[in-house]
């Protein structure tokens, strides 16, 4: 069975506040094994972050549109926001920042907890990130 | 975030709860700066509460570390559980941290 959902965030500072508490509820529904439900927060996480902090958000409007599927077997997001985004061949995934940088961690985080990772400039000024974590490809661990 | 802050010896401790994430790293950050400047330069954060970390979180914990050797003192980390440990293992930041798995083998490291 396979449950389907769209969560619409203002792309403002009181939705980082509140969007942590249903992206955990959401990697909690979505798998049983605590590690993968801390891997889906940690990848929903991330990308609201970078798409708050790099998006284009200056419209009263802005939003950051999460579309969420899941079953037992996988988990998909994908998540829209506004603005040019960045080339994927512009970002050298393997090397981590060095010790003394603040950022440029998050999206590598991301490709590192997914199976499969996507990102796409889409019409109208909008960019998207695609995510995939399998969720029943690991032993479950226990909550 | 809630920050509890006691001391032991010329040691400042400091018990993070909650969500190391991006509205929780400006608050850490001036805790820090406040003990750096008020307290101790030796300071061990204990993590135990920490039930979710992300690049912020792990961004404004670099930051700490900065200001702290700067101030020619010392930064420790202690009680990471399973997944927040993870997520400092896969960015490679378990080498640059002094991470303790308790405060008990942190204060006697100093």
């Amino acid at each position: 069975m396979s449950h389907k959902l769209k969560v619409v965030f203002p792309a403002k500072w009181e939705a980082l506040q509140i969007a942590d508490e249903i992206f955990n509820a959401i990697a909690n529904s979505a798998t049983s094994d605590c590690r993968k439900a801390y891997h889906i927060r940690t990848v929903l996480s991330e990308a609201f972050t970078n798409a708050y902090l790099y998006g284009d958000n200056n419209s009263q409007n802005a939003a950051i549109i999460f579309d969420i599927c899941f079953n037992p077997e996988i988990f998909i997001a994908s998540i829209i926001n506004s603005g040019n985004g960045f080339a994927d061949t512009d970002i050298k995934w393997n090397e981590f920042p060095c010790s003394d940088e603040e950022s440029g961690r998050g999206l590598k985080i991301i490709k590192q907890l997914c199976d499969k990772v996507e990102f796409k400039k889409i019409d109208n000024n909008k960019f998207r990130v695609y995510v995939e974590i399998k969720v029943n490809d690991n032993k479950k661990i226990k909550c | 975030m809630d920050i509890q802050k006691r001391v032991e010896g010329d040691v400042s401790i400091l018990s993070l709860e909650g969500r190391l994430d991006l509205t929780s790293s400006s608050t850490l950050k001036e805790a820090s700066k406040d003990v750096l400047k008020n307290e101790s330069k030796k300071m061990i954060l204990n993590l135990d509460r920490v039930d979710f970390i992300n690049s912020s979180g792990l961004g404004a914990l670099v930051s700490i570390l900065k200001e702290v050797r700067n101030s020619q003192g010392s930064m420790k980390l202690t009680n990471l559980a399973p997944y927040v440990k993870e997520i400092f293992d896969i960015t490679q930041l378990t080498n640059i941290f002094d991470i303790f798995p308790d405060e008990k083998q942190a204060l006697a490291s100093y």
